[in-house]
């Protein structure tokens, strides 16, 4: 059974995956590099809806699903990365604890 | 024969209220509508006094008509014929229904007289006196309203009608005593009349809630009718008869100044002078005893208050008297011998004699509206001085208000066939031969004081006659010259309340005297009953005389002490007891004693509610505590929206894990139904795929199923009670909850 990958490993590795993001969305300060957990947290989704759908095949629509998702989210990144340039253009920074601008200054 | 479509009673009453109503605002109404020329005609005092005399005047002339229309229904010995007008049904609740009605009978028929016919009078002093107040179109509106509270009191048929009527001259009481709200002094006395008016408002309204509880009838006939109800049981250890009286007489304390409630008249002499003359001497104050020998027929089944009324009557004819020994203020004089008065009518009532307490309420009417007036003139003439003390010789300045203010000044004294006399007289008689079976010597003691009294009467009315006329003049020098006569306005009204004081006694003549039959008793005799009376005509005879002889003797004192200003007798004795003339001037400290024993605390405790549960409790805890509830939220959600994004995601990532957790917990839901011989079932658990559950059913703390699959549960109860099962519920995380369900079996069912 070792040499076999069960739900079990799938399921584990995708919450290791999502752990992962979590904590760098949490911890980083770096925009692109929060963009970048965000991607790995979605791709642990993903990973979840693939490993599903090759244990219970039968009408693959977890493949479906994380083709839909993968899709999804390559235009989020690219909408995440215009956000990250412009706002480094307009603030001259994309560390997140630096940019303030959400916050009324009063 | 009642005849229940009498319109001119309608009439009687709406009259005055016309007239308030007219000066009150309509005729500013018009006038500012019809342009600066006829406002200014409209409200100028020639209008405003005609409306305000005429609205009252036709009233009277109305009554007058009514009751004349009246007389040949009043037979001696017969039940009270009555007239009456039903103006609406006012309150209809259950078994209880009030009719807002008007009814005349011989009692309220002289009370209107006298209450439309002086209060006629005194308007049209008013339109002298009140020439030169610039308000004087709010004084006659209030004096129009008082008219029409008044005779709606007089008039009123039940219990609340003349409660409204009551209520109603207190108010315009309030008003008029505080008429020059500017001065401080006068709005306090005003304020102080009305406060302790609601003392004894409140123990009326009792009395009236009392008896409708009792009888289930608050208007007179009803409560006649029902009265054998009022008679049996028994109220806060008392028969509800007499708490009912004493209730109702606290309320009468109130208003026509007796012990212990008499203080508020005195301070009432800040209003104007014709409004003390109206309200606090002739009309208003005599409320009380209107409504004592109204309900006469309820005070003769109750000894014990008549027993109350008649001792308070006499104490407080007395004391009033004593303490008007020492005032030196005109109008405090006259206000005390109006108490003393007063007091002698609430003798008479309580000694069962309420024709005769009647009587003297008119004859009283006459004699002391004319003293007032007089005071009046005395007052415009000293340029607004009070003080005895710096009058004296006006006689020759002033002489017809010398002449009227002496005819009345005998008859309040008792001088023979002046009004005063026969109706003092024949108090002091009905008290002598009352045969008061329930206390005999109530009537006696009431009848010493009254005799006192009348001794003590006639020294402190010549005392204030002899200080204000004889003598020389003590004001000022440069004031002496300019002293002369008010005008014809306020002459002529003194004059016709003189010609009364001297004339309105004739009509109640005691039997003694064998030249006319006592009509005004006759009158009355259908309405009001009688104290039986024993005594005979040479005992009728030494009565009047020990009267007479005591009034002479203070007459005498009076003329020795002050016949020629104030003697150096008087300066001697006044000198020897420092103390005690301090104390009669002093009015007995009463004002002080109360004002430790009863303002003080009631202040304590609007402080108390003002700084503990205005100040403290509403306004910092309530309203500004919710205010910083609001504060402190704000000031915790503005740390929260700080504008930094990963504090947002942290928040989030919190946010979904609670949200998370509380999602994937169990949720022990179970239906039970108990079935029969103990066989329980539970089932219908709210179960996600991977639950487990273990069961406890008996309690004991051992399970019987453990970590079971299953949805639906079956267990038998070996015997009937309650029992707690245990149900422990795992998720497939690892997560678990337990509940303990309560089972009452019952095997017999």
């Amino acid at each position: 059974m070792l040499n076999e990958i069960s739900i079990n490993h799938c399921l584990i590795l995708s919450g290791i995956l999502f752990s992962i993001g979590v904590a760098g969305f949490l911890t980083r300060r770096n925009l692109i590099a929060v963009l970048m957990c965000i991607e790995i947290m979605l791709n642990s989704a993903n990973l979840l809806l693939v490993s599903y759908n090759r244990f219970n095949p039968s009408n693959h629509a977890g493949q479906i699903f994380a083709l839909l998702s993968i899709v999804i989210a390559a235009g989020e990144a690219a909408i995440g990365l215009v956000i990250a340039i412009n706002a480094f253009r307009l603030l001259g920074t994309i560390r997140t604890d630096e940019i303030k601008e959400m916050k009324d200054d009063a | 024969m009642p005849e229940d479509k009498y319109y001119p009673l309608a009439f009687v009453v709406g009259l005055p209220l016309l007239g308030a109503i007219l000066n009150g605002f309509v005729l500013d109404w018009l006038g500012r509508l019809l342009g600066k020329k006829v406002h200014k005609i409209l409200v100028s005092r020639v209008v405003v006094g005609t409306v305000a005399v005429l609205s009252v005047f036709l009233s009277f002339v109305v009554a007058l008509y009514a009751v004349v229309w009246h007389l040949p229904l009043v037979k001696e010995g017969e039940e009270a014929p009555w007239l009456s007008f039903t103006l609406w049904n006012w309150i209809k609740v259950g078994g209880l229904s009030i009719d807002l009605k008007l009814f005349l009978d011989p009692l309220s028929a002289v009370m209107v007289l006298v209450v439309t016919g002086v209060s006629s009078v005194i308007h049209f002093y008013s339109t002298g006196y009140m020439a030169h107040d610039p308000s004087h179109r709010r004084y006659f509106a209030f004096l129009n309203l008082f008219v029409f509270f008044m005779v709606l009191l007089v008039l009123g048929d039940s219990l609340p009608v003349m409660f409204i009527g009551w209520e109603g001259v207190g108010l315009c009481s309030y008003l008029l005593i505080g008429f020059w709200y500017e001065d401080k002094a006068k709005a306090q006395a005003g304020k102080k009349a009305f406060v302790v008016n609601r003392i004894g408002d409140f123990g009326f309204l009792l009395g009236i809630f009392l008896i409708g509880t009792v009888t289930g009838k608050v208007d007179f006939h009803g409560i006649k009718e029902n009265l054998g109800m009022l008679g049996s049981g028994e109220v806060l250890g008392i028969s509800p008869i007499t708490l009912a009286c004493l209730l109702l007489f606290l309320g009468a304390t109130g208003k026509s100044a007796q012990i212990p409630l008499y203080i508020w008249l005195p301070d009432a002499m800040a209003g104007p002078t014709p409004v003390s003359a109206l309200i606090h001497a002739a009309t208003m104050v005599t409320a009380g005893v209107y409504m004592i020998a109204r309900l006469n027929f309820l005070y003769m089944a109750s000894p014990p208050a008549m027993a109350v009324v008649a001792l308070v009557g006499a104490g407080t004819a007395i004391l009033a008297a004593t303490i008007g020994f020492a005032q030196n203020d005109i109008k405090k004089v006259l206000a005390y011998s109006t108490i003393s008065q007063l007091g002698y009518m609430f003798m008479a009532v309580g000694v069962g004699a309420f024709a005769a307490g009647i009587f003297h309420l008119m004859t009283h009417a006459f004699f002391k509206a004319c003293l007032f007036l007089g005071a009046g003139c005395v007052i415009h003439a000293m340029h607004e001085r009070q003080d005895i003390q710096e009058m004296g010789g006006l006689r020759k300045k002033l002489p017809h208000t010398h002449w009227t203010f002496l005819v009345s000044v005998l008859a309040i004294s008792g001088a023979p066939f002046f009004s005063g006399f026969f109706s003092k007289d024949e108090i002091l008689w009905r008290a002598f031969s009352a045969n008061f079976q329930y206390a005999p010597w109530v009537p006696k003691v009431a009848w010493i004081l009254g005799v006192i009294g009348a001794g003590m009467t006639a020294f402190y009315m010549f005392r204030l006659y002899f200080l204000t006329f004889a003598g020389k003049f003590r004001g000022p020098g440069e004031l002496s010259n300019k002293i002369h006569e008010p005008s014809y306005l306020m002459i002529i009204p003194i004059m016709i309340l003189g010609v009364l004081a001297v004339i309105g006694g004739f009509v109640g003549m005691p039997h003694t005297f064998h030249l006319f039959p006592n009509y005004f008793e006759h009158y009355l005799e259908p309405v009001l009953a009688q104290m039986p009376s024993q005594g005979g005509t040479a005992e009728e005879w030494g009565v009047m005389g020990l009267g007479l002889g005591t009034a002479l003797l203070g007459f005498s004192v009076a003329w020795i002490l002050y016949g020629r200003g104030p003697s150096l007798a008087i300066i001697k004795i006044t000198g020897t007891i420092p103390k005690l003339y301090k104390i009669v001037a002093g009015k007995f400290f009463v004002d002080e004693i109360y004002g430790i024993l009863v303002v003080r605390p009631i202040g304590w405790l609007a402080a108390f509610s003002h700084r503990v549960v205005d100040r403290f409790i509403i306004d910092k805890i309530m309203v500004e505590g919710s205010a910083w509830i609001a504060g402190v939220c704000g000031w915790l959600l503005r740390k929260v929206q700080n504008g930094i994004i990963h504090r947002y995601a942290w928040v989030m990532a919190f946010g979904l894990t609670v949200f998370i957790y509380i999602a994937a917990r169990p949720m022990p839901d179970i239906d039970v139904s108990v079935g029969q011989d103990g066989l329980v079932e539970f089932s219908n658990m709210h179960k996600h795929a991977g639950y487990l559950m273990s069961w406890d059913f008996d309690g004991d703390g051992k399970f019987e199923v453990i970590w079971s699959e299953k949805n639906n549960f079956k267990y038998k109860y070996p015997k009937s009670g309650k029992w707690v099962a245990k149900m422990r519920v795992r998720s497939p995380w690892g997560f678990e909850r337990e509940k303990k369900i309560n089972v009452v079996i019952d095997t017999k069912k």
